[in-house]
């Protein structure tokens, strides 16, 4: 390499070790060295699967979110609802709601 | 008690609109969350929250950038911020996220070296990491929705992409 531009087994211990922090200092600023930093560093495609697949959702994942946040719209509906007719804060028609919920239970 | 049309009308207006973005964004926001809390039950309790505030707060995204974008924003402070309440509750590092043995025990060889590679990222890294190699977000989209510097998300990418690397070497191709 060049002079200025710190090598590859440079970069690389810099990257591993974090020893060297001049040439990384140096590579975050220079475009060049940016791009080698970027190859040495670079994830293999097999390494990268194996990423994706470790952060992968479940295969429920999207049902169970969609029920569960129009349950909670519902909720917020009917919360602004009561809030409105009964002319009452949200947090008394919360717990008007949440006793008529447990009454019912009972029942 | 006669139902208001009105109301209901709007419950099925926000339920289609949670619908679409849960249909195009549910799974980039979860894997921002679980990257983050590590922890997939949590991650699901963070993508929940997520849309539900970008619904409430729907008037505040102004468009210019990438909706997608706005919503990995929401959830990376809804998931730093679940992250410290776990903290502050438990400070036995056992008990939180990422600790599961069962976890780890129920994956392949494979799996279980990139989850220990994860597991030796802090939280921001793993962000960086997510947003770059699995959202394929550049360098200042990623500054700009976790709201940190240029060299700092280049730094921690280049150093947790060889951890990854060092950590998780055997599943190299």
């Amino acid at each position: 390499m060049s002079r200025g531009h710190p090598s590859d087994a440079q970069l690389a211990r810099w990257a591993e070790a974090g020893k060297g922090k001049r040439a990384a200092s140096h590579a975050i600023h220079c475009l060049l060295c940016e791009r080698r930093l970027e190859t040495i560093t670079e994830l293999a495609p097999r390494l990268r699967e194996q990423l994706a697949a470790s952060l992968e959702p479940p295969g429920t994942f999207e049902q169970r979110l969609q029920e569960r946040l129009s349950q909670r719209l519902l909720d917020h509906e009917t919360i602004a609802l009561v809030t409105d007719l009964v002319d009452v804060g949200p947090e008394t028609t919360r717990l008007l709601l949440e006793a008529r919920e447990r009454d019912e239970d009972d029942e | 008690m006669a139902e208001d049309p009105g109301a209901r009308q709007t419950t099925i207006g926000a339920d289609e609109g949670v619908r679409e973005m849960v249909d195009q964004h549910g799974p980039a926001i979860y894997r921002l969350a679980v990257s983050i809390v590590r922890d997939p039950a949590l991650a699901e309790d963070v993508a929940q929250e997520t849309f539900i505030m970008a619904w409430r707060h729907r008037d505040t995204y102004r468009g210019v950038a990438p909706l997608r974008h706005w919503l990995l924003r929401i959830a990376h402070n809804v998931a730093v911020s679940t992250l410290r309440s776990l903290r502050e509750e438990a400070r036995d590092p056992s008990t939180l996220p990422g600790g599961h043995a069962e976890v780890v025990e129920s994956t392949v060889a494979n799996r279980m070296a990139v989850e220990e590679a994860l597991s030796l990222l802090d939280p921001l890294s793993r962000s960086i990491v997510v947003l770059r190699e699995m959202e394929g977000l550049s360098y200042a989209e990623i500054g700009q929705i976790l709201g940190v510097a240029l060299p700092t998300v280049k730094t921690r990418l280049f150093r947790a992409r060889a951890t990854l690397r060092e950590i998780a070497g055997e599943v190299r191709s």
